[in-house]
């Protein structure tokens, strides 16, 4: 036994090592390829509001020379610009962004020298600067979407009518194409095919294992916490990886580093808390946020309905500034969540009937250091994080299922900037520790508690051979030493930028080691364990995205993006005819392709209008071998309960005399469910059976696995607000609106045996105050 | 002038097609859209299940007979409306079965037909589960016979006696086979012959293989002795006397084969994966009992541990 040990550690600790040589050979390289490009010079920085010390991205910087050429930067998520390989000289810097003044400073480069200058924007007292728009439109709106990148601004969030005054980024998702949700409630959602577990959520680098809440209105993350989100539909870069389907990564904000504001909000269904403010003034901040639902006593009473949920976040960022040159960021965030979603069709719901409730809370710590060496051309980002999940299902008190996953997590990315290259490479190490107990639900599964580590590194350069066009290659190398197994993943990524016209397309390979095992077979039923790969196989994708976007004028954008995700090794229920919640798993492999076509018109917050439809198709393979007997066919193909079809989303928001007037409307065809001939009982003869003696099983009479469609989905939501001064720097918020105004009956939940409907919410009234000291 | 009018009428009459258009396909996904009842059946021309089979051992068959219903778990009804009835394909002879009202030990109710007669091997029988409406289910089974056994010769070893008998026509496990020992008991006055009756299970491979020429059981007269003793009370040392033996094998129809050779159950459930009923869901099958007896010679007799009846 002990040998055995030793020498599966001795294996792990060589694998390491060679491991280690191979991606210690990057930065060699790159220090060779530094000091190659002697004799220029480099500035780089922070740019930052000056009227509370936040980054600002997409802050647009530039160089002039005396000749009058410009050499130029935007600012990233950290706010950070950098610009390399200038000839030594005498410059004007010049930075910009809508709605600030312009900053302007001149300044000398020696060779060799790197210059840091930090960047302080004022907002402009006159209205906008008429130049470099172009900075804010790169970061924000529906349309603008890049090889399966699209990033959202709180202001995009804010768009969408919601239930709470405080939006929140599930809504926005959930309007965008290709994203299907279960609708109000679950908090599930499924990107261009693949499924809930399938996406990597991030929030400040640390992974969050179960990112909504249980009312589908909500994530774990309230808008005024953001930053910025970028969601990576598909054909993401060689920094991300673990994950088959899609990226969420989200920035926190920092909190205020000149004084204390803060926020309070009431709602129907939830009530928030926000307070930030400098700790050291202009150098460390704290942002806290917290929220829980009231739904009991706010939207249950408002519908005259039972709504048996309830959850809660709770967030805090400490952001310091570590001198000119550093950064450092401490995040957390807990969630609850808990309520009972389906109905157990085997129970007689009569008076003492208690049904099943899903219970889930997430932590996740971590910390994230940024800095510019004093001399290379180079960004360096250290990440650290923690991040556990607890999801139980079950009566309540005493859960059948549950599932504890932890992570420990370590990663470092570099950018070295050489010239009009940026050379992107990381390394990265984590531990996984996973404990699941399911129940029974899946009679072929015996899971034991996993130890799963993870080592590897990446490399992405960013080449930029003509002007416009962006080219960046990737080879992730993904190892688990603990199975002896590695992957080399190939990514890719191209945009061509020319005039009005935007080209892209994307593309690459990724694994996922660490699966949820979902029974999608009940929608009631959201448990998720997590778990290393069942099948013994790794689970596998390969996407491919081409997109095409115009911007004919500054009103008006379109763009249209086809996909196609290959998925090999996935696991799904086997459905059986056993009228039970346990099943077996079986292997699948699966495809979803598809395409969005999304408009966007009106550019300045007087009038916007967002049009976007999306079709898809996801097909799963099963080799179910009752399937095979059933149909002749080696492997059956099926719709998977999440394969809606066609999505429609119009988004209009209008801002007539300080009033904020938003419309949503969603249309959804119908998801795939298992239709039946209705119920018989079955006796085995596979003996002498004596048929007066053997009462037979309950069965239910499927065929061929998902042939119906649920009716349609379609919702419109709207709201209307208003903000008022009642101090200095007080302000109130009154927003008032309707969700599901014409009351359609979605369904959310049809019980196959009972028939009894659990459907989506009703027309909902809502009314909330946010009082907010800025 | 004629051109360009025909031109304005043209665009008109475009712009009028395009209009329509927009108009019949909001109109298509408003009507799509309007619809909020979901139906999960969906109608076949599937009405009953049916689970039974002919035993050529019995004058009495049964078959149990269940409604497809859309409600779920259901105690059963105390009524069914069908009609029950098998016809012999040869002859043509019908005979209407009688409804019986069972009530499970679960509690719930089900209805299991009756028909008197016994079915007559090679011959075809349809049941025919009819409903008022005249909507129906059937199957057929052909009742199996047997054309020929072969017996080998007693082989003594070193665990006693064996002795192989192939069955060729036999082409999957058989339901039951059985073996007996026909033994002369002297001591007891007016029942001298005495009869074991040995199962043959699946657990220790006694029920057989199959091979290349047909199904091969071999009967190990050792393994025997202990069970045909303590059946007719006989001591370990005991060597009562053996007048006969045989086989009996009781086989399937055709049709009787799960798919894979293994009853599976998580398999089977799935509708029509292991099913011959047309109209309906279930199964129909027929059995027969296939006999051979033999004798033993006098040395196999003793080397098998009993007394040849000749040495008396």
């Amino acid at each position: 036994m002990r040998s055995s040990f030793a020498s599966r550690l001795n294996k792990e600790l060589f694998f390491l090592k060679r491991l280690a040589k191979s991606v210690l050979i990057v930065p060699m390289l790159l220090v060779f390829v530094t000091a190659a490009s002697a004799q220029t010079a480099t500035v780089r920085g922070f740019v930052t509001d000056a009227s509370d010390g936040q980054p600002m991205p997409g802050v647009n910087v530039f160089l002039t020379d005396v000749d009058g050429n410009l050499f130029g930067s935007a600012s990233d998520t950290d706010g950070f610009y950098g610009i390399s390989r200038i000839a030594p000289g005498t410059y004007k810097l010049k930075a910009s962004f809508i709605g600030y003044e312009e900053f302007e400073k001149d300044i000398t480069l020696q060779a060799d020298e790197f210059q840091t200058l930090n960047i302080e924007m004022r907002v402009s007292e006159t209205e906008l600067g008429e130049v470099f728009v172009e900075g804010a439109r790169e970061t924000a709106g529906a349309a603008n979407i890049t090889a399966g990148l699209q990033t959202i601004r709180p202001a995009d969030i804010s768009l969408v009518p919601a239930p709470d005054i405080s939006a929140d980024l599930v809504n926005y998702l959930t309007a965008l194409p290709g994203i299907v949700s279960q609708g109000d409630r679950g908090g599930q959602l499924f990107i261009r095919g693949g499924e809930p577990t399938q996406n990597l959520v991030l929030l400040d680098g640390m992974q969050i294992f179960q990112p909504f809440h249980i009312v589908g209105f909500f994530s774990a993350f309230p808008s005024d916490i953001i930053n910025t989100a970028d969601v990576y539909a598909g054909g993401y870069g060689g920094k991300f990886g673990g994950r088959l389907s899609s990226v969420l990564d989200i920035t926190a904000r920092t909190g205020n580093k000149r004084r204390f504001v803060g926020a309070a909000t009431v709602a129907p269904f939830v009530s928030t808390i926000r307070l930030e403010g400098p700790l050291l003034p202009g150098k460390i901040s704290l942002l806290a946020s917290y929220r829980q639902s009231v739904i009991e006593q706010g939207a249950s009473k408002l519908i005259d309905q039972d709504l048996p949920f309830e959850f809660g976040d709770i967030f805090a960022k400490i952001h310091a500034n570590l001198g000119e040159s550093a950064q450092l960021s401490v995040t957390g965030i807990q969630t609850t969540d808990n309520g009972r979603l389906g109905l157990d069709p085997l129970v007689d719901p009569g008076p003492d009937y208690v049904p099943d409730e899903v219970n889930w809370e997430n932590l996740a710590v971590g910390g994230r250091l940024i800095f510019l060496p004093a001399t290379l051309p180079v960004f360096a980002e250290l990440l650290v994080s923690y991040s556990e999940l607890k999801n139980e299902f079950g009566p309540p008190g005493d859960p059948v299922q549950t599932t504890n996953a932890t992570l420990f997590s370590f990663s470092s990315n570099l950018t070295h900037y050489i010239g009009t290259t940026n050379f992107n490479w990381g390394i990265f190490l984590s531990s996984s520790k996973l404990d699941s107990n399911l129940g029974g639900i899946f009679q072929n599964v015996d899971l034991n508690i996993e130890y799963i580590t993870e080592v590897g590194g990446y490399i992405e350069p960013e080449f930029n051979p003509i002007e416009g066009l962006t080219v960046q290659p990737g080879l992730r190398l993904q190892s688990f030493p603990s199975k002896g197994q590695s992957f080399l993943e190939p990514r890719l990524r191209i945009v061509w930028n020319t005039g009005i016209h935007r080209l892209s397309m994307a593309g690459g390979v990724y694994h996922q080691e660490v699966t949820g095992l979902n029974d999608r077979r009940n929608a009631g039923d959201i448990f998720t364990a997590w778990t290393a790969a069942p099948s013994g196989q790794m689970p596998e994708a390969t996407h491919l995205i081409g997109g095409y976007r115009i911007e004919p004028t500054n009103w008006l954008t379109f763009s249209a993006e086809g996909f196609y995700k290959n998925l090999q090794n996935i696991v799904v229920p086997e459905w059986t005819a056993f009228p039970r919640f346990t099943t077996n798993i079986q292997p699948a492999d699966g495809h979803a392709t598809g395409f969005d076509i999304r408009m966007e018109l009106g550019s300045s917050d007087k009038f916007q209008t967002t049009l976007s439809w999306g079709r898809s198709e996801v097909v799963y393979g099963s080799t179910s071998r009752a399937l095979q007997i059933l149909t002749g066919e080696k492997e059956v193909e099926y719709s998977p309960p999440h394969d809606r079809k066609d999505q429609i989303n119009i988004m209009t928001a209008l801002k007539i005399k300080g009033f904020n007037f938003n419309v949503r409307w969603q249309f959804g065809t119908g998801l795939p469910f298992n239709e039946s001939l209705g119920f018989d009982r079955w006796l085995l003869l596979d003996s002498l059976v004596n048929v007066v003696e053997v009462p037979g099983e309950e069965r239910v009479l499927y065929g061929k696995p998902y042939t119906g469609r649920l009716p349609t989905y379609h919702r419109l939501d709207i709201s209307l607000d208003r903000e008022f001064r009642i101090g200095p720097t007080t302000f109130l918020t009154i927003q008032t609106g309707v969700l599901n105004a014409y009351d359609r009956r979605n369904l959310f939940y049809l019980d196959l045996f009972t028939l009894r409907r659990v459907d989506q919410l009703p027309l909902i009234p809502t009314l909330g105050i946010k009082l907010e000291y800025k | 002038m004629m051109q360009s009018l025909s031109t304005v009428k043209k665009t008109s009459a475009m712009k009028q097609s395009v209009l329509l258009s927009l108009l019949f396909i909001f109109g298509l996904t408003f009507w799509a859209g309007c619809e909020e009842d979901v139906n999960p059946f969906v109608e076949e021309d599937r009405y009953f299940s049916v689970y039974g089979y002919l035993d050529t051992a019995s004058n009495e068959q049964l078959v149990r007979v269940i409604e497809l219903r859309t409600e779920f778990a259901t105690d059963g009804d105390e009524s069914i409306d069908a009609l029950v009835s098998t016809t012999e394909k040869e002859t043509g002879v019908t005979t209407v079965w009688r409804d019986s009202v069972v009530t499970f030990t679960d509690g719930s109710i089900g209805h299991v037909f009756v028909g008197n007669f016994r079915p007559v091997p090679g011959l075809h029988y349809e049941l025919n589960v009819t409903r008022s409406d005249g909507k129906r289910a059937s199957a057929t089974t052909l009742i199996p016979t047997l054309q020929s056994v072969q017996l080998s010769d007693p082989v003594p070893g070193f665990v006693g006696v064996t002795q192989k008998v192939l069955w060729p026509q036999v082409d999957f496990i058989p339901f039951r086979v059985e073996v007996w020992y026909r033994t002369l008991d002297t001591a007891t006055e007016g029942l001298p012959f005495r009869e074991a009756v040995v199962i043959y299970g699946d657990d220790a491979g006694r029920v057989g293989r199959q091979t290349a020429n047909g199904w091969e059981i071999v009967v190990r007269y050792a393994d025997d002795k202990k069970e045909v003793g303590r059946q007719l009370g006989f001591g370990e040392g005991d060597q009562p006397i053996l007048m006969s033996m045989g086989m009996r094998l009781t086989h399937t129809d055709d049709q009787w084969r799960p798919p894979d050779g293994f009853f599976a159950p998580e398999i089977l459930v799935q509708p029509g994966t292991f099913s011959n009923v047309e109209g309906g869901f279930g199964f129909f099958g027929s059995l027969n009992q296939f006999a051979l007896e033999w004798t033993l010679s006098p040395e196999a007799t003793r080397i098998a541990g009993y007394t040849n009846p000749g040495k008396r």
